[in-house]
């Protein structure tokens, strides 16, 4: 691979986020900032036979305007309710750069599976899908697209990165380029998902999931919890904001489908690039937040590429023990998560991390800590060997 | 790097796998400009996928083995390195029949879901497998926009050549779509591979081209494809291929015109192929 060109630093301008922390920004702020966890039940509308914790949305979701009705599902919902808190910044956004010069990039893992395993079990009952069904505007990727175009009424160009966990991490990278060469002067970029039976029972039987609520990097540790939500944030050219997109690191793995390179090797090749897309070296990093997922093998492996490049003492926090793994909305939230922490002056405490494994060396947060951060990296690594690392500075 | 013109970009080779047509060049052969492409051979029902080890390409989905096919066809026809180069992979519905079996498992509320169909299930499942096969650690991505998705996929391409990230491959597949899901859409499987640079790379190149917006009713219209594959989200790869390949420079549609009212959408202009006598 050729040296990549240094790129601008983009402006994050505004951004949402809706999760099982909250229904809005300032209540999912307000709990990372507490150190509260959204965990809980899995709530009986997704079907599971049994019990599983999850990373629920905590309220009802309002349905979508008449005219959207034929893209309805739980996920453009999820989509719509955080979209609705940026309605101010995109009208700003869209009178400075035109509609035109507007993209919407998202990530998903999920788009409306939930809605073709309703749709497929009605099937097997009725020998006919239900009315409303339709694989276009219910199942597909993209069908979130059509959806956010429209509320956020921007009309660059728009598609979906699906890359299963690094999904919305990936987002970011793809705006920065595209703003770098000149397609484009804004974006909206996030990820979301919702919660599903194929994503709890398929990491149910890769025996991964943990009954009890997930403990990212505890030497108690015992696996994920799925979670669902969005966050979504504008990306401009030129503007003030709480944070600056710097650059973006990323890898394969080029090891296993499901299973990290025992010593992060992907994840710290990502990390690197991220660096050197900057122009920064390790030291010039205050915090990371940690894809952390909370299985025995990631958090180990991820722990070994941060303290191999950092040194053992990079303070590290881990936040899927608030929201759950929220799969191709993860990534989003969780470099919304180090935009919040810079515009606060603090690291969150890592819920659930206490006693952190001895054997992983770096410094977890377990209480909230003051931290005045420079710059900080947001890692995301997936199936299929996929390593995002997002390096996010202070304005 | 862009301008009115639109993105300035050289196409350094290409790969196709559809039934019947092995490759690029087989397809092009049987695609004189207006006419039915037919096949010179029965329908294959699976692509060779040398790339991937034997073991895995037995196991895989129809929608990797194509992806690999195509991919390993453009990186050879480009002189790329297989290990060096970022692969970008378009797709509709993905993995969708992999997607369908594990839908028909969750029939039954406590069985258990296969964790290996579990994983193939993902968007990026190729992109993990070619990754893996040709221990490239590069980044990639697995990208969808419906109807838009080829002109999207180009575009992230493009975006990944201006970053200064070297050549960059778009790779587009989209396997038939089951029932019951499919509620009558039919359409057989496909799948197309682009190579990508900048202009003055070096290396081996097609020809160059600018990729834009504009009035689709500039365009030609789009190729014939045989009706069997006329209802493929992805079909309009197929008609890029062939003007790709032939000598003419043309201007290609990339999105498909949805409304009569709606003439705006992206376009690849192919700028004629270098005369190999060298210029008069």
């Amino acid at each position: 691979m050729l040296a990549a060109e240094r790129m601008r630093p983009v402006p994050i301008t505004a951004y949402s986020l809706c999760n099982a922390m909250g229904m809005t920004t300032v209540e999912v702020v307000e709990a990372l900032g507490a150190g509260r966890s959204g965990l809980g039940p899995c709530p009986p509308e997704i079907g599971l036979a049994g019990s599983a914790t999850v990373g629920a949305m905590p309220g009802p979701l309002p349905g979508l305007p008449a005219r959207l009705a034929a893209y309805d599902t739980r996920l453009t919902r999820i989509a719509a309710l955080a979209l609705d808190e940026l309605r101010g910044p995109l009208d700003r956004a869209r009178a400075r750069w035109g509609r035109d010069r507007i993209a919407v990039l998202l990530g998903t893992s999920t788009g409306g599976i939930g809605e073709s395993e309703r749709a497929h079990a009605y099937h097997h009952a009725h020998g006919a899908l239900p009315a409303g069904y339709s694989v276009e505007t219910s199942h597909a990727l993209d069908a979130s697209l059509p959806v956010v175009c429209a509320l956020a009424d921007v009309g660059g160009p728009a598609y979906v990165l699906s890359t299963a966990c690094s999904s919305s991490a990936k987002v970011f990278a793809a705006a920065q380029r595209l703003i770098h060469l000149g397609v484009i002067d804004a974006a909206l970029v996030g990820g979301v998902d919702s919660l599903c039976q194929l994503t709890i029972r398929g990491f149910a039987g890769l025996e991964v999931l943990s009954a009890a609520p997930c403990r990212p990097y505890c030497r108690d540790r015992a696996g994920i919890n799925i979670g669902e939500g969005a966050a979504l944030c504008l990306l401009e050219r030129e503007g003030e904001g709480p944070a600056r997109l710097l650059a973006v690191g990323e890898s394969s793995d080029a090891y296993h489908m499901t299973s990290p390179h025992p010593e992060g090797l992907g994840a710290r090749l990502a990390m690197e690039r991220a660096l050197q897309g900057a122009g920064l070296v390790p030291g010039d990093v205050d915090h990371i937040n940690a894809h952390g997922t909370g299985t025995r093998q990631n958090d180990s492996a991820e722990g070994a590429a941060i303290a191999g490049l950092f040194g053992p003492g990079m303070t590290v926090v881990a936040t899927k023990g608030y929201t759950g793994h929220q799969l191709g909305a993860a990534g989003a939230t969780e470099v919304l998560f180090t935009v919040v922490a810079i515009a606060g002056g603090f690291v969150p405490m890592s819920v659930g991390a206490a006693p952190v494994d001895p054997e992983i060396n770096v410094r977890v947060t377990t209480t909230r800590e003051a931290l005045r951060t420079r710059a900080a990296i947001s890692n995301s690594f997936a199936f299929g060997g996929s390593n995002v690392s997002v390096l996010v500075g202070a304005p | 790097m862009t301008d009115a013109g639109g993105i300035a970009l050289v196409l350094r080779g290409v790969g196709l796998w559809t039934p019947g047509f092995a490759d690029a060049a087989a397809w092009s052969s049987r695609h004189v400009s207006g006419d039915m492409p037919t096949p010179a051979a029965p329908a294959a029902e699976t692509p060779r996928a040398e790339l991937l080890p034997p073991m895995l390409r037995r196991r895989t989905s129809l929608l990797t083995r194509m992806a690999a096919e195509v991919a390993a066809q453009a990186i050879a026809a480009a002189g790329l390195d297989r290990a060096h180069v970022t692969v970008i992979y378009g797709s509709v519905y993905g993995e969708i029949r992999t997607t369908i079996d594990l839908l028909e498992a969750l029939l039954d509320p406590a069985g258990p879901l296969s964790p290996t169909k579990f994983h193939n299930s993902v968007h990026n499942t190729a992109a993990g497998y070619v990754s893996i096969a040709a221990q490239n650690r590069g980044g990639n991505a697995a990208i969808t926009a419906g109807r838009a998705t080829l002109a999207m996929g180009l575009l992230e391409c493009a975006g990944l050549v201006a970053a200064g990230q070297g050549p960059a491959l778009f790779v587009i597949a989209e396997e038939s779509l089951p029932e019951p899901l499919a509620a009558g859409r039919t359409y057989g499987p496909l799948a197309a591979a682009f190579a990508l640079d900048a202009p003055g790379s070096g290396g081996m190149s097609l020809r160059t081209c600018r990729l834009r917006q504009g009035d689709l009713r500039t365009a030609a219209p789009p190729a014939p494809v045989p009706a069997g594959l006329a209802g493929n989200p992805c079909a309009a790869a197929l008609g890029l291929v062939a003007a790709a390949l032939r000598p003419q420079g043309s201007v290609v549609r990339l999105t498909p015109q949805l409304q009569p009212h709606e003439d705006r959408g992206w376009l690849l202009e192919l700028d004629a192929m270098p005369d190999p006598r060298g210029p008069a």
